[in-house]
């Protein structure tokens, strides 16, 4: 008798995962321009070309669920493209600092070399862990770079 | 623990953090004009 119970809560147990942990999951990727910035002086006389560039280990996915072991059941993908939503982000803040975005120069690039979300498990709860990670490098006219960094955000939603 | 939902939050609050702090910095802009500006008088 106690095997047959066993053997149906393995049953349920491997239903109820299959349903939801072992299945692909699509989410909307958005952003909300920072408000009140303040015009860069100058900025209405530049125009720039911003191009992005996609470098992620793993560009079909943004994340993936994992089961109570910590073992990867399935990915997370985003519906929107990361590369042009990386490049309306950025135009929209430039924007906004009173830049003019077309065929110009300076091209700033950007290659986003991480955008992914993790899981970290708790003893009651987890947290969802989000790491983004982008090469900005602005060019001269000799071609020299004449801004190299990388930028960093994380996001941590806690409770889940 | 499966929530895609929960990641898009995660997500959200990431990009807030990479663009303030990218444009929050003068070095970028000063790096912008200084750019512009060769461009300009390579013409």
């Amino acid at each position: 008798m106690n095997r047959i119970k066993t053997l149906l809560a393995l049953t349920l147990v491997a239903l109820l995962g299959s349903g939801c942990a072992f299945s692909v999951d699509r989410i909307d990727l958005g952003y909300i321009p920072q408000a009140g910035v303040e015009q860069v002086p100058g900025a209405q006389d530049i125009t720039v070309d911003v191009a992005v560039r996609d470098v992620r280990p793993q560009t079909d996915r943004v994340g993936y669920k994992q089961n109570g072991y910590g073992v990867e059941t399935a990915a997370i993908v985003a519906n929107q493209d990361v590369t042009t939503f990386f490049e309306q982000m950025l135009e929209a803040e430039l924007q906004a600092r009173g830049y003019r975005i077309g065929e110009g120069k300076p091209a700033i690039s950007c290659e986003v070399d991480s955008f992914q979300n993790k899981w970290q498990v708790g003893m009651w709860s987890g947290s969802a862990i989000a790491n983004a990670r982008m090469l900005v490098k602005i060019k001269d006219a000799d071609q020299n770079y004449i801004y190299s960094e990388t930028i960093t955000g994380e996001g941590i939603h806690k409770g889940v | 623990m499966t929530s895609g939902a929960n990641a898009k939050i995660a997500l959200d609050r990431a990009f807030d953090d990479l663009m303030s702090n990218l444009f929050s910095r003068p070095d970028f802009h000063d790096a912008v004009g200084r750019a512009a500006a060769s461009y300009v008088s390579v013409q």
